[in-house]
Formats: structure tokens, C-alpha cells, sequence
């Protein structure tokens, strides 16, 4: 009985927390950005060349500044494997109740898509609504009086005072 | 200078400016007040308000909110040992102790007194330094001024929490987004995909919007609405004894000359200068061993340095167009918003504008101290309003501002992008400042780099030949091989010592 209690509470302990090795994510980062920062530097050296001998032209600056980035992420990639085979840190990326942060995000998405189809106000109502549920509100007199006060104080603010032509 | 003092005093004629230092000072409480939440989400946030708004009135407003944020993380740091802003964590060290021995309501009036002082003397400071800096920053050149920008990134990177190199690619990042859209000086459209909405830039108010409000409300649902605090009854406000008051005089004079000095230098800001006034303070004091067991000494040393450092951290921002701190980025955005380019030009084109924004730190500080005191109870318990209606509240309050901010739904997926991105790159523990402040002084320093060379015929030596640009660039590159040195010291000496 208390071994299946005690194994209850670690599932609920991981679908709460996601770890995930702190390197490994790094590593992954940095890759992304390297090869942001590469298709960046392409761009930049496919601009146009400058008419005037002593300009750098459009695409100086930022390939410049894509080249320099390049060779601070390939440091910081370094850094990353070097600290990991030498110091063997076990250091994890915490994310706490990650099913409701990805809810969350696609929700943002879901928000921007919708702003301007089904109105600004009914948006702002309904997506409060399913924000305040993914941060775990559950008291029926919040979930209702939050996404009412807060369409109320928006139209109040942005459409009668401030004159903003919401869609 | 007394002319124009005159000429900013004079803007309070209008009532709405009045109204504007009430709403300010008021909202910034209520961000302040609120762990996690700081100034520079509070601008941010509000700026979305301002739009059609007169110009003074609405910088007047965010003046007042930027001062009564920062001292609004003292409220939850005294009642509840839970700082709304980092640089209020010091305040706890004292102010915590007080409250558990019942003297919440005295440490509460120390503290607001002392932030409201550190406000005026740093605000003398800030006058007398301003004028001639932007006079002087008047003969900079092109290669000057490029050099000038950079050690403020630099130093703001640098000493960015974490690793230094982190701080260099968020800056990075920011420099490379600010070169989005059409290119100032031939007109050729840069990383547009084509697409004319990005040809004037990406627009800096969804990114502000997104990068400090959405990713605050994606922390909000990781903590969920378990996060909960509860504020400790205030007894005995106002009964502090002015001997008590009189005889931190000392103290507050000091703190405020600390706090001014450390916010006008790029990156170190309200924090440091109150985790460095507190050190001296102590050091200094007839009664250290007091300090971290209830030293109003202790409280007032925090609280006075990190609110003078506010006006101190305008004084870059004002006389040289370069924000010193995230928070000045934020205020960068503000002014642009309203049309207004901070720098040297501005005391003399536009001398209401600077001169309006000295008048409303001394005309807001007994407004903060007055909302300060008599809404005391109030703002301990907006520290118990539950996360998820601020995160409810704040998302809603972005996708409005964002689409209001040009009436097209182009920055509301600009500022939800922003938010996801930023997200990642906070969990990644790569600093947030370094990325707005680049993309504020991105195209400023790309045009004076440009400029630089094209003067010279392409001579790159304009960037070392020059004493001041070389003395520039030579600390923009310090600020980060000192921590990157620092750091690898420590490591050296981990690995001894294992």
C-alpha cells in the first residue's frame, strides 16, 4: 500500500517536472543558433555591394556581426563539451508542469491567430479564461471575475478612452 | 539651467501631468509590490497606454512609475522576505527581522523615507552632471560614438548574470535583429523574407511586450497557482520618531552618492548599489553587528542607494542616448514612441523634455511617499494576488498594447515570437537586457560604424588612432575578458582544490 502510494507521488512528480540534461539542451541551443547566425551570414554576404569604395554596404555590418557571433558560439559549444568531459556537472534544465507551459504557448499562438477573426474582446475574454485554468485556477468566482473585470478595463481603457479601433 | 528647471516645474501647471505622477507612482506599487515583476515590465507594460498621449504627460507617468517600482520590491521584501525586485534584496536582509519582531509599520516608513531622499539628493546629482555630459558628448564623432555604445552593451553583457559568453550572443542576437528591415543609409531591404511588413524594422514595443511580459506569464504557469504568499499585519505605521529619521542622515547622504555613481555606469545598476552601499554601511556603522537582524541602518543604506540609482541611470540614457540598464532600454522605447530621440541634441532642441523629467523625480517623491504610506496595507496584500490572474491579466494587457501599437496584427505575432524565443533563451540562462538593449542601439551604432569609415576612406585606425575611442573599446573588450577571466580562475581553483 505505501509502495504504491510512493510510486503515485513520483508519477505525479514527473509528469510536474520535466529535467532534462543542462548540456545536452545547451548544445542544442547553441547548434540552433549557429545555424541561424550561418543562414544570417549568407544573407548579409548576398546584399548588395556598395557603390561607394569606402562603405562597408549594407550587408558589412551584419556580416561582420554574424561572423563574430559564429566564433562566440563556437567558444561557447567549447565551453559546453570541455566543462562536460572535464567537470562531468550534471546540472539539469527544470521545467515545472511543462504540459501546461506547451499548453500555454500554443495557446499564445492560438490567440494571435484568432485576434483579429473573432474580435479582440472575445479574445482576450476566452483566452484569460483558458490561462487562468493552465496556471491552475480552479475557484469558479475567479474564473469568471478575472476574464470579466479585465475585457471591462481593456474596453474601458483602450476602445472608450484611448480610442484604439479594436477588431 | 535654472531657466529651463523653471520651464520643466512649469509643466505641472497642467493637471493631467498631475494625474500622470498619481498613475504612475500608483502602478508602479502595484508592479513593484508584486514578486517577480520589476520596472522594466511595468514600462513595458504601460506604454501601450500612452499611445496618443501628450508627450510629457506620458513620460512624466513613466518616471513615476519607474521610481515607485523600484521602491515598490522594498513592500514584499520587508512584509513577506520575498523582494519584488532584485534590487530589493538587501532590504530584506533588515527589513524581514523588523517585521518578525513586529516593527513592519516602522521598517515600512524608514524605507520610503530613505528612497524618497535618495531620489532628491540623486536627483541633484543628476542635473548638475547631465548638461555638461551631453556638452561634452556634443564634440564625439562618428568613431566615438560607436565606441561609446559598444562599452555599454559591453558592460551590460558583461556583467550580465551567468556566463559572459551568453551575455555576448544575447547581444548579438539583438544587433543582428535590429538590422532587420530597410537599410538606413542605401535602402536595400535586409533578412525581409520579402515581406513589406519587416521593412521598417522589427517593431521595439511588441519585443519589449514579449520578451519581459510573455515570458513572465510562461513562469507563472511553470509555478502555477501553488505559488501563493501571505503579508504580515503592519502595526504602528508613521511611529517612527523624526530623531530616528534625522539621525540616518548620514547614511542616506552616503547611499544616495553610492547609488548615483554605480547607476550612471552601463550594467551595474539598482542592485549592485544597494548590495555596495549595505557592505560600506556595515563597515562603517557603530553597530554592524546589527546589520541582518533588524538594522534600520541596514534598511535605510539598501533602500536609499537603489533609488538613487534610478535618476543616476538617466543621466546616460538623457545626455548620451545610451540606456545604462535594462530598464533604461525599456525607457529608450517609451521616449521613441513618443517621437523623442534621447541624447545630446535633446537639452538643446528639446530642453523641456529632459528638464520636465528632473522636475517629476523631486514633484514625484512625496506623491510616491505619500501613496507609499497611505496605501501601505494595500500594497502588502497585492502580493497575495494570485498568479494567475496577473498572468491572465498581463497576457491579455500585451496582445491589446501590441496590436494597438500600430493598429495591425503584424507586432502581436512579432511580440508572440518574441515571447516564445525568449522563453527558450531564459531556460537556456542566456540574459534578456543584453537583447533589448542591442536592438535599441543596434542601428545607431551600424550608422556611426558606417559613417566612421566612410569619413576616414575606409581607414579602419579611426577605431584605435583616437585616444577616447581606443580608451572606449579597449574597456567595451575588459567587460568581458575580466568575468571570462574571473570565471576561469574559479574553475582553476575548483579543480585544485578537488
Amino acid at each position: 500500500m505505501a509502495e504504491s502510494k510512493e510510486r503515485g507521488r513520483t508519477s505525479r512528480l514527473e509528469l510536474n517536472e520535466l529535467r532534462l540534461a543542462m548540456w545536452l539542451c545547451d548544445l542544442a541551443g547553441s547548434g540552433i543558433l549557429l545555424w541561424v547566425f550561418w543562414i544570417y551570414l549568407q544573407h548579409a554576404n548576398a546584399l548588395r555591394r556598395p557603390l561607394n569604395a569606402a562603405d562597408i554596404g549594407a550587408g558589412g555590418f551584419p556580416g561582420l556581426l554574424a561572423l563574430i557571433a559564429i566564433a562566440a558560439l563556437l567558444l561557447l559549444l567549447g565551453i559546453i563539451i570541455f566543462r562536460h568531459v572535464v567537470t562531468r556537472r550534471r546540472a539539469s534544465l527544470v521545467i515545472q508542469r511543462p504540459l501546461f507551459v506547451v499548453m500555454t504557448m500554443a495557446l499564445l499562438v492560438g490567440q494571435a491567430i484568432l485576434f483579429d477573426r473573432i474580435g479582440a474582446i472575445v479574445c482576450v475574454g476566452g483566452f484569460s479564461l483558458a490561462i487562468l485554468l493552465a496556471c491552475g485556477e480552479r475557484r469558479p468566482m475567479h474564473l469568471v471575475g478575472v476574464p470579466v473585470a479585465l475585457t471591462a478595463f481593456i474596453y474601458a481603457v483602450f476602445v472608450l478612452a484611448l480610442g484604439v479601433k479594436l477588431p | 539651467m535654472f531657466e529651463n528647471l523653471a520651464l520643466g516645474f512649469a509643466s505641472f501647471a497642467d493637471p493631467m501631468v498631475w494625474a500622470a505622477v498619481f498613475f504612475g507612482a500608483f502602478a508602479g506599487y502595484l508592479i513593484g509590490a508584486i514578486p517577480g515583476l520589476g520596472p522594466s515590465l511595468g514600462i513595458a507594460l504601460l506604454i501601450p497606454f500612452t499611445y496618443g498621449m501628450d508627450p510629457v504627460v506620458s513620460i512624466v507617468g513613466l518616471v513615476a512609475l519607474y521610481v515607485a517600482a523600484e521602491y515598490g520590491g522594498a513592500i514584499s521584501a520587508i512584509l513577506i522576505n520575498s523582494p519584488g525586485t532584485a534590487a530589493a534584496v538587501a532590504t530584506a536582509w533588515d527589513g524581514y527581522p523588523l517585521t518578525k519582531s513586529g516593527r513592519a509599520g516602522e521598517a515600512l516608513t524608514v524605507s520610503i523615507v530613505s528612497s524618497g531622499m535618495g531620489i532628491v539628493v540623486s536627483t541633484l546629482f543628476l542635473v548638475a552632471t547631465a548638461v555638461p555630459l551631453s556638452e561634452f558628448a556634443l564634440k564625439f564623432g562618428p568613431g566615438e560614438y560607436f565606441a561609446l555604445a559598444l562599452v555599454g552593451l559591453s558592460l551590460v553583457s558583461g556583467l550580465s548574470t551567468g556566463s559572459p559568453v551568453k551575455g555576448a550572443i544575447a547581444m548579438f542576437i539583438g544587433l543582428a535583429l535590429a538590422t532587420v528591415g530597410l537599410d538606413v543609409q542605401t535602402g536595400v531591404p535586409r533578412f525581409t523574407g520579402g515581406n513589406p511588413d519587416f521593412f521598417e524594422g522589427l517593431p521595439l514595443v511588441p519585443i519589449l511586450l514579449g520578451l519581459y511580459a510573455l515570458t513572465e506569464v510562461l513562469v507563472m504557469i511553470e509555478d502555477g497557482a501553488a505559488a501563493k504568499t501571505k503579508s504580515a499585519p503592519i502595526k504602528k505605521l508613521l511611529a517612527v520618531p523624526m530623531s530616528t529619521l534625522f539621525g540616518l542622515k548620514t547614511v542616506i547622504a552616503r547611499s544616495s552618492l553610492i547609488g548615483y555613481v554605480i547607476g550612471v555606469i552601463p550594467g551595474a545598476g539598482p542592485s549592485i548599489a544597494a548590495f555596495l552601499s549595505y557592505a560600506i554601511s556595515k563597515k562603517m556603522s557603530k553597530t554592524p553587528e546589527q546589520f541582518g537582524k533588524g538594522s534600520l541602518e541596514g534598511l535605510s543604506s539598501s533602500e536609499a542607494a537603489n533609488n538613487a540609482a534610478v535618476p543616476g541611470s538617466l543621466a546616460p540614457l538623457l545626455a548620451l542616448g545610451i540606456p545604462g540598464s535594462a530598464t533604461a532600454a525599456v525607457m529608450i522605447g517609451a521616449l521613441m514612441v513618443q517621437g523623442i530621440q534621447p541624447g545630446p541634441l535633446l537639452f538643446t532642441k528639446s530642453p523641456e523634455i529632459p528638464y520636465t523629467i528632473f522636475a517629476s523625480l523631486w514633484v514625484g517623491v512625496p506623491v510616491m511617499m505619500f501613496l507609499g504610506l497611505a496605501g501601505a496595507r494595500v500594497w502588502a496584500k497585492v502580493a497575495d494576488i494570485p498568479r494567475p490572474a496577473i498572468a491572465a491579466i498581463v497576457a491579455g494587457i500585451c496582445f491589446v498594447g501590441a496590436y494597438a501599437s500600430s493598429n495591425s496584427m503584424f507586432p502581436v505575432y512579432v511580440m508572440v515570437a518574441a515571447g516564445l524565443v525568449g522563453y527558450v533563451l531564459r531556460k537556456l540562462d542566456f540574459p534578456l537586457a543584453p537583447v533589448i538593449l542591442a536592438l535599441v542601439l543596434g542601428e545607431m551604432m551600424e550608422i556611426n560604424f558606417r559613417r566612421a569609415l566612410i569619413t576616414t576612406q575606409g581607414d579602419w585606425a579611426v577605431f584605435y588612432s583616437s585616444p577616447l575611442t581606443g580608451i572606449l573599446l579597449a574597456m567595451a573588450a575588459l567587460a568581458f575578458l575580466l568575468p571570462a577571466f574571473g570565471a576561469l580562475q574559479g574553475f582553476v581553483r575548483k579543480r585544485r582544490a578537488a
